[in-house]
């Protein structure tokens, strides 16, 4: 499993400079209009959101009933 | 404080129209990002039910990782296409006509010519999905050896056609200058061919910067 964690980790590093570089561009090249800067806050809310669900995922010990929720719901959809 | 647009924007120089690409050329682009999203929501919550052997210890660590990895990566490709239609921009000013692509993350050009070198503009719209959101191709053709500039995908693009050769036609007014040819948008009454170096402005919405955003102008509509 520690060969898998530190893949991972290697490919955020990845990720986080190639996140950091387009956080740079719309920061120095940006124009009047908001967008820029919305666009921004909405990829980094998205991406912490992910980073944390699936570090939740990985963390619990008892990971097994996670997916059993989303089973029950599931389920009592059906009735 | 003046916002400086791109680098050798001059103190006195006001912006008159910021053209990007319509948002409808990124449809192919949200089209794949969605595609994937979806298959990253089957995987995360429709086929550990599906392969009961994905809900094991070391094997559901593993899937969590891929499945964490595809949406991020979804996420950042998108982003990170915005953020190259975002930053390619054409600007037009009281005295040049700017075109900045940012082509790639380490790559960046920036087109700049004079309006005096500015020869003719034409727009043209071809097709079911130009006529539909009214996008089309802006073509300013320059004198000289300078290569045409090209904006494509543009919203309104009669608008702003006319918004460049307007802004030509005062800008030779001021400084006395004509190098294009006649203009069909153009009211040619008030240019009666008499130059003079010092006549003032005559138009006196250049005199304030009045900045537009034709995908704005359309969305409101």
């Amino acid at each position: 499993m520690a060969v898998f964690l530190l893949i991972y980790i290697i490919i955020c590093i990845i990720w986080a400079f190639w996140a950091g570089i387009l956080t740079y561009l719309i920061l120095r090249y940006r124009y009047p209009d908001k967008s820029g800067i919305a666009f921004l806050i909405v990829f980094w809310a998205l991406s912490i959101a992910i980073f944390l669900i699936s570090a939740i995922f990985i963390s619990r010990a008892d990971w097994v009933t996670v997916p059993s929720i989303f089973k029950s719901v599931t389920m009592s959809f059906r009735g | 404080m003046q916002t400086k647009y791109f680098e050798s924007q001059q103190p006195d120089e006001d912006v008159v129209l910021l053209v990007r690409r319509h948002n409808i050329a990124l449809m192919p682009i949200l089209a794949i990002s969605t595609l994937v999203y979806i298959i990253g929501l089957i995987m995360a919550f429709v086929l550990p039910f599906a392969i009961p052997a994905l809900v094991s210890g070391f094997v559901f660590n593993v899937y969590v990782l891929i499945v964490s990895l595809v949406f991020l990566f979804n996420t950042i490709f998108l982003f990170n296409n915005w953020v190259l239609h975002y930053l390619h921009v054409a600007i037009l000013t009281t005295e040049h006509f700017v075109e900045i692509n940012q082509v790639g993350l380490f790559s960046r050009k920036v087109s700049e010519m004079t309006l005096e070198k500015v020869q003719d503009v034409s727009a043209s719209q071809k097709g079911l999905i130009h006529t539909m959101f009214n996008v089309g191709d802006v073509e300013v053709e320059t004198a000289g050896e300078t290569p045409n500039f090209v904006l494509q995908f543009v919203a309104d693009p009669n608008g702003v056609s006319q918004k460049i050769m307007e802004t030509e036609e005062a800008f030779c007014r001021r400084n006395g200058t004509r190098t294009s040819g006649t203009s069909p948008n153009v009211n040619t009454n008030q240019y009666n061919g008499q130059m003079n170096s010092t006549m003032p402005p005559q138009n006196p919405q250049y005199s304030e910067p009045n900045i537009e955003y034709p995908g704005d102008q359309q969305n409101t509509n």
